[in-house]
Parts: C-alpha cells; sequence; structure tokens
C-alpha cells in the first residue's frame, strides 16, 4: 500500500487547477504523485490522507482526480490538441498505451477525510472526468 | 654659456608646444566626448518622452459622492473616464474632499487603473495623493489611511485597523496569501474551525480571476483582495478581490469569435434556448445575461472549451446560493450581477472584474 499525506508531503494550502495559474496545483499533484503510481496497471492501494490541509478547491480536485481519468480512460483521438500538448511526457506515455487502461484503476485510491463531501466530490470528478 | 642657455629654452619652448599640443587635443577629444554625450542623453530623453504624456499643468479631478462601484458604477465609472482624459494631458490630484462613501471595491480599482497606467507608460511613478484633498469625512478619510494604500500611493499616511485586512497584489492563486485571508476571518468572526469552503472559494475566485487571461500584449494577469470587518448589528467581513484582465464578458465573446461561425451558431442557440432569450429570427443576448449564463454553467465561454473547465464561477456562484458567502456581487466590463436585487441598466464598463462577497459567522 501506499500512502500520501497531502499536507505533509505536499502541501496544507492547495492551490488551482494548472500550475500557472498557481503553486501546488492539480496539475503538479496528478504529474508529480499519482501518474507516477498509475505508470503500470497494478492493484496495490492508494491512499491519500487529506488530513490537515486548509481545503481543496474543485479545479484542484478535478485536474488531480478527473485528469487521471481522462489520462486512463481516453485514447489519443479524443485528446484536444492543445490538452495534449499540457500533457507531460508521462501521462502521453500512458495514453498512448492505454488500449488495455480504463478509469476503474482508479478505485485504488481511498481518501482519508471526515468531509463526505470531498469523498463525494472526487468520485464526481473521476465519473465524469472523461466527458470532454 | 650664451648658446648653451638658447639651446635649453628652445628645448624648453619646444616641450611647451608639444605640451600644449597634446592638451589642446585632450580638451579637443573632452569637449567631443560632452557634446557626444549630451546628444546620447538628449536622444534617449526623446525616446522616453514620446512614450509619456505631456504634463503641462495640474487639474483636480473630483471623485464622486459615493466613491463605490457597487453602489454607484455609473459615476464611479464616469470618474475613470475623467480621470484617463485628464491624466493624459496634464497632471492631476484625485479631490477627495466631498465624498461620503468609500468602498474598497473603488480602491482597489484605482490601484488597477494605476497599475494599467505604469505598464502602459514603463513607469514606476506611484499615484500622488495630497491631504489638502482628501475626504472630510472621518470614515471616508479612515478607510484610505487603514487600507493599506500607502504602499501603492505616496503620501498617505498608514494606520493600523485590526478591522481590516490591508490590500494585497499577486498574480497566482497562492495558498500562502489565503491562509492570511482566512486566518483574518477567523479572528474576527471568533471562528474556532478554518471554514475550508471559505479557502476553496478564495482559491477559485483568485484562479478564475486568473483564467480569464485574454490579456493585451500577454502580460501576467494581476488581483487585488482586501477585506474589511463590519459589525452593525450583525458581524459580517467583506471580501473584495479585482483583477485587470479581460473581463467575464469580453472573454465570452473572444472565446467565440474564435470558433467556427457553424460551432458558434450552435453555442448561441444553445445558450439562448437555455436562458429563454430567443425572440423571432433576432438573438440579444445583453452582458448582464451573459454573465448569468457564466455563472449557472450553462456560459457560452465553456460551450467552446472542455466541460470539465470553467467551473469557478459556477462553484461560486452555488456557495452563494447555499448561503456560505452572502450578497455575491459580480462587475465584469458592461455587466452586473448583484445576488440581492435585480439586473439594473446602468453605463458603466469596468475593465477586469471584480467579485465582492460577505462571510458571516453563521454563514
Amino acid at each position: 500500500m501506499v500512502r500520501i499525506n497531502l499536507a505533509t508531503e505536499f502541501t496544507d494550502a492547495p492551490g488551482v487547477r494548472s500550475r500557472k495559474l498557481s503553486e501546488f496545483s492539480g496539475q503538479q499533484f496528478r504529474e508529480d504523485f499519482l501518474e507516477p503510481l498509475f505508470k503500470i496497471q497494478s492493484t496495490e492501494t492508494i491512499e491519500i490522507d487529506f488530513t490537515g490541509v486548509l481545503g481543496y478547491p474543485p479545479s484542484f480536485l478535478e485536474e488531480s482526480f478527473g485528469g487521471m481519468a481522462r489520462i486512463l480512460n481516453s485514447p489519443k483521438n479524443e485528446w484536444p490538441k492543445n490538452e495534449w500538448g499540457d500533457l507531460s511526457d508521462l501521462a502521453k506515455a500512458i495514453v498512448e498505451s492505454n488500449s488495455s487502461r480504463s478509469k476503474e484503476e482508479l478505485q485504488r485510491i481511498k481518501i482519508i477525510s471526515e468531509d463526505p463531501i470531498l469523498h463525494e466530490d472526487i468520485a464526481t470528478y473521476i465519473e465524469n472526468g472523461d466527458n470532454w | 654659456m650664451m648658446r648653451l642657455d638658447s639651446v635649453i629654452k628652445g628645448i624648453h619652448r619646444r616641450r611647451q608646444k608639444g605640451i600644449s599640443k597634446r592638451l589642446l587635443k585632450l580638451e579637443k577629444r573632452r569637449r567631443y566626448d560632452i557634446k557626444k554625450s549630451a546628444f546620447t542623453k538628449s536622444q534617449n530623453s526623446q525616446k522616453k518622452s514620446s512614450n509619456k504624456p505631456h504634463h503641462k499643468s495640474t487639474t483636480l479631478v473630483e471623485v464622486p459622492e459615493v466613491f463605490c462601484i457597487v453602489q454607484n458604477p455609473t459615476g464611479v465609472s464616469s470618474f475613470f473616464k475623467t480621470l484617463e482624459s485628464v491624466a493624459a494631458l496634464s497632471h492631476f490630484l484625485i479631490d477627495y474632499r466631498d465624498v461620503k462613501v468609500i468602498k474598497p471595491d473603488a480602491l482597489l480599482y484605482l490601484l488597477s487603473w494605476m497599475d494599467r497606467r505604469q505598464k502602459h507608460y514603463e513607469t514606476k511613478k506611484k499615484l500622488y495623493a495630497n491631504y489638502k484633498y482628501f475626504p472630510k469625512d472621518k470614515e471616508c478619510r479612515d478607510i484610505i489611511e487603514n487600507s493599506g494604500l500607502t504602499k501603492y500611493v505616496q503620501g498617505v499616511k498608514n494606520q493600523e485597523n485590526s478591522d481590516v485586512f490591508k490590500i494585497i497584489q499577486g498574480q497566482k492563486a497562492e495558498g500562502e496569501y489565503i491562509k492570511g485571508v482566512i486566518k483574518f476571518v477567523m479572528e474576527k468572526l471568533n471562528l474556532e474551525d478554518s471554514p475550508k469552503v471559505l479557502y476553496n472559494i478564495i482559491s477559485e475566485s483568485l484562479g478564475n480571476v486568473a483564467e480569464h487571461a485574454y490579456k493585451p500584449r500577454k502580460q501576467q494577469k494581476t488581483w487585488w483582495l482586501m477585506a474589511k470587518f463590519y459589525d452593525n448589528g450583525q458581524k459580517y467581513v467583506r471580501i473584495t478581490i479585482l483583477d485587470d484582465g479581460f473581463g467575464i464578458i469580453d472573454t465570452i465573446k473572444k472565446s467565440l469569435s474564435e470558433i467556427t461561425s457553424r460551432e458558434a451558431n450552435f453555442a448561441i442557440k444553445k445558450i439562448a434556448e437555455k436562458i429563454g432569450f430567443l425572440s423571432g429570427k433576432s438573438l440579444g443576448v445583453d452582458d448582464n445575461q451573459l454573465l448569468l449564463s457564466a455563472l449557472t454553467r450553462d456560459s457560452l465561454r465553456s460551450s467552446t472549451k472542455s466541460s470539465f473547465r470553467g467551473k469557478g464561477l459556477p462553484f461560486i456562484f452555488d456557495q452563494n446560493d447555499r448561503g456560505v458567502i452572502r450578497n455575491l456581487k459580480i462587475i465584469t466590463n458592461r455587466a452586473i450581477f448583484d445576488s440581492e436585487k435585480n439586473h439594473e441598466n446602468h453605463n458603466s464598463n469596468f475593465n477586469g472584474t471584480l467579485l465582492v462577497w460577505d462571510v458571516f459567522k453563521n454563514g
């Protein structure tokens, strides 16, 4: 099992969607933490602990988890040019080899938080992430 | 002996002649250098001055009695138009003497106006204020001195007031800035737990303003934030955020112009159907309707982009609907959204986007 404590290992003050809009953005979290863990298919559980963070802006959550759903579920031909251009090399490699991948793999992620809305929100972002 | 003397004198004369020749050469060189440097300086100053307005005299520009964009959009917009035209021709001083109401939104807009001007003329010259023209009204004077304006405007005294979170500015939606605002709100409203939703709302506000990034010359967008605690029977903190971007309405329109006409027609039709604004053959969507559509997820702008984007404004709007924040007001370009009252017709045009809302203890 892999455990990520957001407040101590990333930040207690997450930013918004992209690196160009803020430090500690959803894009940064996805690229630095999630993409390496989904580089190859696995069944290992990933626990993400949100204890101690000051908040979790919706665009941060969408870009982290919805973004990961897009990478796992959308073949290259579904990606708009500008979105494709913004992807990291690792994400591109995952997409290009994704015939056998699916966003169901994100079920490996277990969220640690007492906030029930956070669980719901992340589930929704994963569910709708690849609705272009 | 005589011969030797004349020989020595001759040598001395020739040497002196040589020295004076060298001195003459040096003197010529020095004069040439002075002329050259004076010419270069004048060329540079001509280059600079062509970029700056030619100041002739000082003109007083009076602020309206109600210097508040939310309460008096037309008056404040007209003030800035006058300021712009006066500043192009002469020195100016802002005359606050007869002002009765000053709110943070107008102060932030003044800073953003000055910032745009500094960028345009590539100068770091600060706005200058003269106490002779300061408000007669004590409350108005206090807000100027408590706001932290002193950092940006020359000639303003700085007063400490624990009920004011002084103006901050930035380019990105940084958590560190937001931490400060959250701390202020918690202290003022005696909150025990850090309000996560408020953190999210402020983040999305700053992120949203940063995302409307169609900025001339690709300059980085700047936002300003100020918060003030009020205790008028009810205790609340009013948060005011302004950015100097393109503005929501102009961003939507620019997005539309960038997609193909077939797609635009489809997007216009789609949004028009949703907001019930399709009448007969002609389509007239006014700016207030466009803003409302952007707030309610039906935006023309998000119709043109990936559907997972552009959720910041609807999120803020939802939180106002749920009562987490109250009295949300958004003013951008020619549009005003006021959650407390119906849209009014007004004759104003503002750059960027202004967001104002209140946080109550039991919000």
